[in-house]
């Protein structure tokens, strides 16, 4: 007992040290795939190792800001779906601007502010639905309004997820939409589920027959034989912006540069590729089950959101968080 | 002089005391009492006042006191039954149904939650049956919610009463009950008259440790409450830190873990108004009670025991192992999709697994080590030295184990988020061991306390009376006599540190992730599999180290007869 004691005591003593050359990435990027990421970039990059804080965008974010009052940040790098608050550590001289050289095939509308943040690769929000469970596909985004899924409708909350919030506060300006689809939405019974990966996977078990859902996860899934897929809405997906940027006083710039150098090469977007992404650079051929040559995407007001942000958010809360 | 040198001696256990308790319970508290009760760092009710006005705060206050007092009584009941059965009967099963009764303790209560939801979640194995059998594409039981919340509690809450209650009937003097059966009361008789009147204390105790932990619990809460939007305090504060875009969020989750405080607190006075002040100092030695034989009922009780334990802990269980090995999530079961696949990722995919399961073993142990001494420190000033302010002394200690962790978690973010003393602990491994630490005092101090109670002070009085030092006193009379005690505690307070989220949620950091975050954040962020995978390796891991724990006990404090 006593030794076991001086063992564990021991350990301590060692510590969780930070290694030379140790990369402290902050993301909402899914764990296992961007686990699969980091074992890909060490063996390409070796001595350089990454550490990675994951969780849901809005947790991210909320770390980071604590962080920033203490003035102790550890992430090098950020990545994250919530686009807005990227422009406010832009504005606030919080990130430092990089552009790889094959960033600079990279159409421009992805790069934003100077290079300070980028999209490294594209995520889409989409209607996906269970295969098993519905025959007749649903083609827009108003069918997760219709009453033949009633109570079988998910979607994720913005509250955790920068997806979902991009996605609110897409469809809330949209005269087409509006809060009067939120409020059919939550009519039609919709479960709101923390994160996307949730909603796809209980999309996958059939607890949901139709969701509004991250494509990438459903491309995944499908791919592993899970009996779900999804549409193109008729109106558009809606293009999820998950931006990646070095921040001002990252400690190893060194290291959080060849992370960025090593997403942007086709290696790494062929990995993006393998895991259900679309890949950002050109030239480099999509995932399958890809919809449409030509990506029909619901456009974003980032200004409308920057301005409404609480607004959306208490909103919603009344909406959908008081009975 | 020598007098006085000696009292001062007496009272040296509480510097270390007093140090652990200011920086991680006081100044915290200060600091959270602080942020909801100021803002923009001048004094202000206004948080207060926003929190009480918001209907919503009365409909989450209501949800946890539903959740908690039902759990509390039903776990209660069923803890004490089953204590009373297996101390006081001749029940079938010796070793293997007691070692059954404790299995839930063992199981962090999150991945409980997740286990009753394979089993009774809308696409569960009950109602998946149920839907097939029936043609009816809605599920039979809806688990999400008040109801399922309080069944999950329930089911991994009882192992609380049930081994407060054992401790409780095990000191209770045989003598007692021998002498009742002599003068002519039956068995039965002399349970209900004589035993649980004795235990009652022990009852009381660990309702109140069930009523704590179920309204401090966070995971059940979470897991089985949010796809409901059903919020209990510790969850709402949750969300409230992470809402960041409302104005002074951090100062209204503040406010809001001050109502919870109050709360916490009005439920402490209570027990102790009520059981405080009845002393039972009973024992004088462990000895056999006379066992009630159940007769022919002997036979079904031991059946319905067993099966008990299989519906509510094997089921599970083997849902969480099953949905592990699934490959393709959502097709039907079946052996060409079922695979270790999961397991490989989860063990060999991410590296963060490792990483974190040696810092949960860290915390664990040092955690429960620093707990045990500091309990027998705060026992030993309170039972023995009779400390003027002893009830102060076990408010500050029960606090933070009776307050949500979320509210104990944001207490130590808020004050320890600048270096304190040029000390930093933001973002490193050890301002967890600070929280648990903390958080499980309270754990480790009730059986050192019951076991220091229950031992006469006669002995030490000879060992101090025959020239003993009062440290040659403690490491030759009274820690042997407590070892039994002293262990249960520090198992007590590592079993839960090991696997503990609550806490490590809001305090992790990268590369300083406990096991319990990992299986939450894979869970959280729906990797069903991954997560079923993790929690199945977490479940035998927590298992093997009880058994190792035991054996280890076993053989440091060989059972007297």
């Amino acid at each position: 007992m006593i030794a076991v004691l001086l063992l564990l005591l021991s350990a301590v003593a060692v510590g969780p040290a930070i290694a030379q050359g140790t990369v402290t990435l902050y993301t909402s990027e899914s764990q296992d795939k961007v686990n699969e990421m980091k074992a890909d970039f060490e063996k390409r990059q070796p001595g350089v190792s990454l550490n990675i804080y994951r969780s849901g965008t809005q947790v991210v974010i909320g770390k980071l800001q604590a962080e920033l009052q203490a003035g102790a940040v550890q992430a090098d790098l950020v990545w994250m779906a919530d686009l807005d608050f990227f422009a406010q550590l832009a504005r606030k001289q919080l990130l430092q601007p990089y552009a790889p050289p094959e960033a600079e095939r990279v159409p421009a509308k992805f790069r934003y502010e100077g290079d300070r943040y980028h999209e490294v690769r594209l995520i889409f929000n989409t209607v996906g639905f269970n295969t098993l469970r519905v025959k007749d596909r649903p083609t827009s985004w108003k069918d997760l309004a219709d009453g033949r899924y009633k109570g079988k409708v998910g979607m994720a909350s913005p509250f955790y997820s920068g997806a979902a919030f991009s996605t609110l506060g897409t469809l809330v300006p949209q005269p087409a939409f509006g809060w009067d689809y939120f409020r059919r939405l939550k009519d039609n019974g919709v479960v709101v589920e923390q994160s996307n990966g949730t909603v796809a996977q209980k999309l996958a078990s059939g607890e949901f027959w139709v969701a509004s859902v991250v494509d990438f996860f459903l491309r995944d899934m499908k791919a592993k034989g899970s009996p779900v897929d999804h549409v193109w809405p008729r109106e558009g997906a809606i293009l999820i912006p998950t931006p990646i940027g070095i921040v001002q006083g990252a400690r190893n710039v060194a290291g959080a540069q060849a992370f960025l150098r090593y997403l942007y090469s086709p290696d790494g977007q062929r990995l993006f590729v393998q895991q259900g992404y679309v890949p950002v650079l050109p030239g480099i051929e999509g995932p399958k089950g890809m919809p449409p040559e030509k990506l029909d995407i619901l456009p974003t007001d980032e200004g409308y959101i920057a301005a409404h942000r609480e607004e959306l958010k208490a909103r919603y809360r009344e909406l959908f968080e008081t009975k | 002089m020598t007098g006085r040198r000696a009292r001062l001696g007496s009272l040296l256990p509480l510097v270390p005391v007093a140090t652990v308790l200011l920086g991680a319970v006081c100044y915290p508290a200060l600091v959270l009492a602080w942020y909801g009760l100021s803002r923009d760092a001048a004094p202000s009710v206004a948080n207060l006042a926003a929190v009480l006005a918001d209907p919503d705060t009365w409909r989450v206050l209501r949800n946890t006191l539903y959740v908690s007092l039902w759990t509390t009584l039903l776990a209660g009941a069923l803890g004490t039954g089953l204590a009373v059965l297996v101390s006081r009967t001749d029940l079938p099963g010796g070793a293997v149904v007691q070692g059954g009764l404790v299995l839930p303790y063992l199981v962090p209560p999150f991945i409980g939650a997740m286990a009753v939801l394979y089993v009774l979640g809308p696409t569960g194995l009950f109602n998946q049956a149920w839907m097939a059998l029936s043609g009816s594409p809605e599920p039979a039981v809806a688990i999400y919610g008040g109801g399922g919340i309080v069944l999950a509690m329930t089911l991994y809450k009882y192992p609380i009463a049930y081994l407060t209650v054992l401790a409780g009937l095990e000191r209770v003097d045989p003598a007692l009950e021998e002498a009742a059966r002599s003068a002519g009361a039956g068995p039965w008789r002399t349970v209900r008259d004589v035993t649980v009147p004795l235990a009652a204390p022990s009852i009381a105790a660990g309702m109140t440790l069930v009523f704590l932990s179920a309204m401090a619990e966070f995971g059940t809460p979470a897991i089985l409450g949010f796809p409901a939007k059903y919020f209990v305090l510790a969850t709402k504060i949750y969300a409230t830190v992470l809402d960041f875009d409302r104005p002074y969020n951090l100062h209204l989750a503040a406010a809001l873990s001050l109502l919870l405080v109050a709360l916490a607190g009005l439920v402490l006075a209570l027990q102790r108004w009520w059981f405080g002040e009845r002393g039972f100092a009973l024992v004088t030695g462990p000895g056999r009670a006379p066992v009630v034989p159940l007769g022919r009922a002997r036979r079904w009780a031991g059946a319905a025991v067993v099966f008990f334990l299989l519906a509510t802990s094997a089921l599970p269980l083997a849902a969480v192992l099953l949905t592990a090995l699934t490959r393709a999530y959502g097709r039907p079961l079946g052996l060409d999709n079922l695979g270790l696949e999961n397991f490989r990722l989860v063990l060999f995919q991410l590296p963060a697994v490792w990483r974190a399961a040696r810092n949960s073993l860290v915390l664990a142990a040092s955690a429960a080590t620093v707990c045990v001494v500091l309990a027998l420190a705060v026992a030993y000033l309170r039972e023995r030295r009779r400390l003027r302010g002893g009830a102060v002394l076990e408010t500050v200690v029960t606090l933070p184990f009776a307050v949500p962790g979320t509210v104990l978690a944001l207490a130590i973010v808020l004050a320890f988020l600048k270096p304190v003393f040029g000390l930093r602990l933001y973002n490193t491994l050890w301002i967890i061991l600070v929280a648990y630490i903390a958080r499980f005092l309270a754990l480790a101090l009730r059986p050192v306390a019951a076991a220091l109670v229950q031992l006469h002070p006669a002995l030490e009085e000879a060992a101090r009376a025959s020239g003993a030092s009062l440290w040659r006193t403690l490491a030759d009379v009274t820690v042997p006599l407590l070892r039994s005690g002293l262990l249960a505690a520090w198992i007590l307070a590592a079993v839960p540190a090991l696997t503990e989220l609550t806490l490590s949620v809001l305090l992790w950091s990268a590369g300083n992730e406990t096991i319990g975050v990992m299986a939450f954040n894979l869970h959280e962020e729906g990797q069903v599999l991954l997560s079923a995978a993790l929690a199945s390796v977490i479940v035998a891991v927590s298992l093997a180290g009880h058994v190792l724990a035991r054996y280890l006990g076993g053989t440091a404090a060989p059972r007297e007869t």
